[in-house]
């Protein structure tokens, strides 16, 4: 059986994907803050690494390198961390992308809660 | 401090500098303009050995994978192996015609043999080695020089030097061309939006004549903003773009009047883009100008609803040899 990330469509869904979330996470309040930069083609790169990586596609981010990645984010906690999920769902859903896939990426996300929140 | 390998020869990096100083140092003659990580003209390729991560901040995913960097911002830790950007050129201009237009904004005219894109800009570099990013106004398969438009500023090294010293018939070193704003015709019936301030004017100018030029099949709408009426110094030949297109719209836009100007729109550039455009979707968009102009611009039309992918821009970053106000 092909992976999750395969089945959702490789790299094309993870290109697909990047607009409309990096547009909700911007117009989300609770957290457009973190990624309000002025560099907006950088911060799509690092959106599409993360997409990838909650897709279960290929990535070479560890535990540590989540930890190290998200540190300087003054203040992140677990309300931050739920709007991104959110935010990610939503975008899921409105590519068409099924409630069960869309429970095996949030369990992707939340596997790396603790890391990304440095605990 | 580690060593470089460039064409045949070696040069060091002392630590707190950066390759390219060490390159310029060394006698090599290598592309910039801003030395701050914006313009990207130092790009470079490296054929061995491991980058620092800040000299490929920035790039694209696709220029990254094929070992581009900048010069500028690369402090290597190791021995590197490099190249030069196989893509740049760097050519002699000869200067044919020398302007000023209203609005403190000079135009010149050079013969050159470059090879480019409307709306690229080019490092125009003074014989002492001074040199500043400028943008093309002119379109290759309309007209035979490369025209700048170039920004008076009251204490500026190469504005004032190109104002009151360079003549008609002087030559001038050109590097380029780089940048990816500019037209493509991939897609004729998408609908078009620029917008720039002060001479951000200048690339699209470029941009909206050589996507007529190529039969553009959808609207084109370019908002050109200045401060007063009297600064916006295309107005005439952009009057008469739209005149004779029927798919060219062209809406000057000032921030201050004391009346109500004929035709021109009065407030904030963004503000009255975004009254026309509330919804950007499917559009593409080009934005030139100061960095925080272009910025603000860039992110409303993506949350407005353009895809990222469709938004170019060109950021005058002032350059770091500037000397501060
Ligand atoms: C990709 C790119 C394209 C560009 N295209 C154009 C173009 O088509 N036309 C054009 O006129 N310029 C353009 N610029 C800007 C140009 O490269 C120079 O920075 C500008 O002309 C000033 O150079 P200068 O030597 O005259 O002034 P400098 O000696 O570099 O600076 C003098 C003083 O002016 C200030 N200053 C410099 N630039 C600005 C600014 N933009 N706004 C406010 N203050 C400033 C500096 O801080 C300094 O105090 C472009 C820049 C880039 C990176
Ligand atoms: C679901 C769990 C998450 C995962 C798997 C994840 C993954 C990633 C990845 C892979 C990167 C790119 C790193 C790089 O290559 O530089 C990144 C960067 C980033 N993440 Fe996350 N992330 C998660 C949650 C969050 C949350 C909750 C926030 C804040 C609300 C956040 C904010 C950021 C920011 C701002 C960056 C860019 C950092 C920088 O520019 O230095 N992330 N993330
Ligand atoms: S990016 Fe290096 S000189 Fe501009």
């Amino acid at each position: 059986m092909s992976s999750l990330y395969e089945q959702l469509g490789g790299e094309a869904a993870v290109d697909a994907a990047v607009d409309i979330f990096y547009r909700k996470v911007l117009a989300d309040d609770r957290i457009s803050h973190y990624f309000d930069t002025v560099d907006m083609d950088e911060q799509a790169v690092k959106q599409k690494a993360f997409l990838t990586m909650v897709f279960g596609g290929p990535h070479n981010y560890t535990g540590k390198d989540m930890r190290e990645g998200h540190k300087h984010l003054k203040g992140l906690n677990d309300t931050h961390f739920d709007a991104v999920l959110e935010n990610l769902a939503a975008t899921l859903t409105e590519l068409g992308v099924g409630t069960d896939k869309i429970e095996q990426i949030a369990a992707i996300g939340n596997s790396v809660r603790d890391d990304v929140l440095n605990r | 401090m580690a060593t470089v390998q460039f064409e045949d020869s070696m040069v060091s990096v002392a630590s707190g500098s950066n390759l390219l100083e060490a390159l310029l140092h060394a006698g090599h003659d290598i592309p910039n303009a801003c030395r701050a990580g914006a313009c990207q003209s130092c790009m470079m390729q490296v054929l061995d050995g491991e980058l620092p991560a800040a000299a490929q901040q920035g790039l694209k995913a696709t220029q990254k994978a094929q070992g581009y960097f900048l010069a500028c911002c690369c402090e290597p830790q190791t021995h590197l192996k490099v190249q030069r950007n196989p893509a740049s050129q760097s050519v002699c201009a000869v200067v044919v015609d020398k302007q000023l237009l209203p609005g403190r904004v000079l135009r010149l005219r050079l013969s050159s043999e470059l090879d480019y894109r409307s709306g690229q800009f080019v490092n125009l570099v003074r014989e002492d080695g001074l040199s500043r990013a400028y943008s093309l106004a002119s379109v290759p398969e309309l007209e035979p020089e490369l025209e700048v438009q170039i920004r008076i500023h009251d204490d500026g090294q190469f504005s004032q030097w190109a104002l009151n010293d360079l003549a008609v018939g002087d030559s001038l070193k050109v590097q380029g061309a780089f940048g990816d704003c500019f037209y493509t015709s991939e897609n004729m019936q998408q609908p078009l939006l620029l917008a720039g301030t002060g001479t951000g004017l200048s690339p699209l100018y470029g941009i909206v004549r050589d996507a007529l030029r190529l039969g553009h099949d959808g609207p084109i709408h370019l908002f050109a903003g200045a401060r007063v009426a009297d600064d916006l110094y295309l107005d005439k030949e952009l009057k008469s773009l739209a005149s004779a297109y029927r798919n060219f719209t062209y809406t000057p836009v000032v921030l201050e009047a004391e009346i109500q100007p004929d035709g021109i729109e009065v407030g904030d550039i963004n503000q009255i883009m975004k009254a026309h455009y509330p919804d950007t979707k499917g559009m593409r968009a080009y934005f030139c100008g100061s960095p925080e102009r272009v910025q603000k611009l860039r992110k409303q039309t993506f949350l407005a609803g353009a895809s990222m992918q469709d938004i170019h821009c060109d950021q005058f970053t002032p350059s770091s040899q500037a000397v501060a106000a």
